[in-house]
């Protein structure tokens, strides 16, 4: 949503300046395409980041499940000799 | 890997404007462009413009208090054509500061320093604007969650008792929690 204001406002914005068509069409592209890197680096930064931690709790959580049930399971093995 | 494959278009998109995002800082004025630039920008008289902008209120608050609700007599007529005059005189005081601002800018060209700043600045301020208002909105869906956990045959005031009682068993197991820990130590 950010984007696209941005957008609408980028026109006036570079009607102000008074360029040639060619000129203000080129700003435009190039605003508009650093415009949409910007917002899709930092939210995929963001879920990334996310994504990155839940992965990692899973993995650990994973890792100590294990764990407990080799623990148990050698008790077991103790407990039956 | 397969996304670039099948989108070359929007990933070409993509890493022009990262470029033009980190690299991209605008020309920079020449000398003779500076002083151009700065002269026409003083010759803006923002003093005109505050009071023309002040004596628009002032008119439009005292027409504001001299109508009824779905009424205007001679008295508040004669209030709103005096706000309409001070809107006139505000509108044309603006639009000439800004054909100013408009000459000044475009002397100094939309790709030079001065364009990319104000882009720049422009984009900003509206992703600020917009994180802003998406922290808002979590807060406003957190708190919405929790109204929703409320029973269904649950009043508003049972509700808040079933809140407090649950904040008062946090605060019960911090004493509890503290106890225990003076004990052992």
């Amino acid at each position: 949503m950010t984007l696209c204001i941005f957008i609408i406002g980028l026109w006036s914005l570079i009607q102000s300046y008074q360029p040639t068509l060619l000129e203000g069409l080129a700003f435009f592209l190039l605003a508009s395409a650093a415009g949409f890197a910007t917002v899709v680096t930092v939210l995929g930064l963001m879920f990334g980041g996310a994504g990155g931690a839940v992965f990692t709790v899973a993995k650990v959580a994973e890792a100590q499940i294990r764990l407990q049930q080799e623990q148990g399971g050698g008790r077991r093995h103790l407990h039956q000799q | 890997m397969n996304f670039g494959k099948h989108h070359p278009k929007t990933v070409s998109f993509y890493f022009l404007g990262l470029l033009v995002a980190l690299l991209a800082s605008g020309t920079a004025l020449s000398s003779g462009q500076k002083s151009q630039y700065n002269s026409i920008m003083s010759s803006v008289d923002t003093t005109l413009e505050y009071e023309a902008a002040r004596e628009y209120k002032e008119a439009q608050a005292i027409w504001y208090n001299s109508k009824g609700w779905f009424s205007c007599d001679s008295f508040c007529q004669r209030n709103k054509s005096r706000m309409d005059a001070k809107k006139t005189t505000y509108d044309a005081v603006r639009a000439e500061g800004n054909a100013r601002v408009s000459d000044a800018k475009a002397v100094a060209g939309v790709f030079s320093e001065v364009g990319v700043g104000e882009a720049r600045d422009s984009f900003w301020e509206y992703f600020n604007r917009g994180a802003k208002f998406a922290k808002r909105q979590s807060m406003w869906d957190a708190l919405f969650t929790g109204f929703r956990s409320m029973g269904r045959d649950e009043s508003w005031g049972e509700y808040a008792l079933k809140v407090r009682g649950r904040e008062g068993g946090r605060e019960e197991t911090a004493k509890h929690t503290k106890n225990v820990y003076r004990r052992h130590t």
